[in-house]
């Protein structure tokens, strides 16, 4: 746990006020290998965090070029949002900004919007495991790829503030497979793949999702529906089936009843970008998956963890994306970007994998500068 | 409470709500660091290193920078890494994300010099300078102190 203030890092900031911790538990995936992830249960974050900069840092090229930086733990994130939108002195950045709140932003008189193609991806996972359904055809698991219009999705579900994925790895990472493109939709094609795969007459298709994603679900399931002529349902998770969901997940104690799951991960890095994404979902120790090992899959991710050579690295990083197209391992759909709202007079740089401050400054014309020169 | 700038060369507070349930991560990454870290693209690049090169397949070598110091004025250098790195080996799931992110089981860290540090890996592990992100330089205090569980409750195992 890091549940105290002090000066413990060598970081742009120092940790002078309040902390942010999280209880969890463990979730065992494999015993031998021994494997297993957390599961969070609860978020522990005092009122206010406060980091202060650090002058004495080993990189001033790059920061910190704040004083101060004060994280709001007291405010709803609808308040937050209104307050960075009307005020000023009140709240500066907003993280998380949901795709159907970016006009407000955009046009609002105290912030901009910022976004940025991150590290995030939205997909389907097939339920490998279901006996009464075979996701393990790669037929079926087309159909369903070849069944939805990603740039409706984009356009409808995430308001433009998303791009499609070919598959998993997108196409700002170094390991982005180049001349992949993402599937369009063929209804005639999808139906035939549909009914070569055996699906019976009448059987609903069972999508889940979080309640973040209910909105986007809808859309994908009547996609699903008008193009192969199916029933879907659809279940939503609130917050606290979603950990007994993520538990289930890790655990592979028992079988699902979905057929696919619309999920969202993200990664640590754009590089070996397979070790984040496709190993999750489809690797032997991966907490999202949901199937059998697939010893194939295994066999390549392994290659790739023995490459010490980075371009070899990368290089079997991409044959791993195209591996995952090819076999449409799940239902690829896009990545969702990063969206912040922003003082006006705040320069923030968005990292696409992190929240970092250090590069982040503020103009002559911020309140806090403002504020100091009363102060002379 | 108000923030009130006391110095002239204050050069600004700003006020951030981050509904985030990686919020912990980004204070700890705004806080600590690693020997590599990820760049505004997602790339991996040297940060408390200023280099690393891989001596053989299961051999990897940090040059670490010589001018870091602790926010209570700590020097940094080889020993607490090698410190932090002793530490995590205690813990059987140290990561968040999963155990993929341990280095393999046997793996051992040299000192060279105060600034050159060697991992050496029981077999090839392309993804270990990636997953030194995940394994966060604390300084002496901070292991006595807290040290993610240990020092207060006597585990660290679900804790951050």
């Amino acid at each position: 746990m890091l549940d105290a203030p002090g000066p413990w890092g060598t970081g742009p900031f120092n940790l002078t006020q309040g902390y942010s911790s999280i209880q969890n538990i463990q979730a065992i995936i494999n015993k031998d290998p021994f494997s297993s992830t957390w599961i969070t249960q609860q978020e522990e974050r005092t009122p206010l965090v406060v980091l202060e900069a650090n002058r004495q840092y080993w990189d001033p090229s790059r920061g910190p070029k704040v004083s101060r930086v004060v994280f709001k733990n007291d405010l709803s994130k609808e308040d937050a949002l209104r307050l960075c939108m009307t005020t000023e002195g009140q709240v500066d950045i907003v993280t998380q900004v949901k795709p159907e709140n970016a006009k407000k932003v955009r046009t609002s008189e105290y912030a901009k919007l910022v976004h940025v193609d991150g590290n995030k991806v939205f997909v389907g996972l097939f339920n490998r495991f279901k006996r009464d359904v075979d996701f393990s055809d790669d037929n079926l698991r087309l159909a369903f790829n070849l069944a939805i219009e990603r740039e409706t999705i984009i356009q409808k579900g995430f308001y433009g503030y998303a791009k499609s994925v070919p598959a998993l790895t997108p196409q700002w990472a170094v390991d982005f497979p180049e001349g992949l493109t993402a599937r369009g939709c063929h209804a005639n094609r999808a139906r035939n793949l549909l009914k070569s795969s055996g699906w019976r007459q009448g059987r609903k298709l069972k999508v889940a999702t979080t309640i973040e994603f209910q909105h986007i679900a809808t859309i994908i399931a009547s996609q699903i529906q008008d193009t192969l002529q199916i029933g879907v349902e659809v279940t939503i998770y609130n917050y606290h089936d979603n950990l007994k969901l993520r538990r289930m997940l890790a655990e592979k104690k028992f079988v699902p009843t979905w057929d696919i799951l619309l999920i969202r991960s993200s990664a640590l890095f754009l590089e070996g970008t397979p070790a984040f994404f496709h190993r999750e979902f489809f690797g032997s120790d991966g907490a999202l998956r949901v199937g059998p090992k697939n010893e194939e899959f295994d066999q390549l991710f392994n290659k790739m963890v023995a490459q010490t050579d980075q371009s070899k690295l990368i290089s079997v990083a991409k044959e791993i994306d195209r591996y995952a197209f090819k076999e449409s391992l799940g239902l690829f759909i896009c990545s969702p970007q990063d969206l912040y709202a922003v003082n006006r007079h705040v320069n923030f740089l968005p990292y696409r994998t992190t929240f970092e401050l250090a590069d982040t400054n503020v103009t002559d014309s911020h309140w806090s500068r403002g504020f100091q020169e009363g102060n002379k | 409470m108000t923030y009130k700038p006391t110095k002239h060369n204050d050069s600004g507070t700003i006020f951030v709500v981050d509904p985030s349930p990686l919020n912990w991560l980004s204070i700890l990454f705004n806080t600590m660091e690693e020997v590599i870290r990820a760049d505004r693209f997602g790339n991996i690049v040297p940060s408390l290193a200023q280099s690393y090169r891989w001596i053989d397949q299961k051999t990897v070598e940090f040059v670490l920078r010589r001018d870091v110091h602790y926010h209570n004025g700590e020097n940094f250098s080889a020993d607490i890494v090698k410190l932090n790195f002793r530490q995590t080996k205690r813990w059987i799931a140290p990561h968040p994300p999963g155990t993929w992110l341990n280095l393999p089981n046997g793996s051992e860290l040299e000192i060279i010099d105060d600034f050159t540090i060697r991992f050496h890996f029981p077999k090839p592990d392309g993804l270990a300078v990636a997953k030194m992100r995940a394994h966060h330089n604390a300084n002496h205090l901070f292991w006595q102190q807290i040290g993610f569980g240990y020092a207060k409750t006597g585990s660290g195992e679900g804790h951050w």
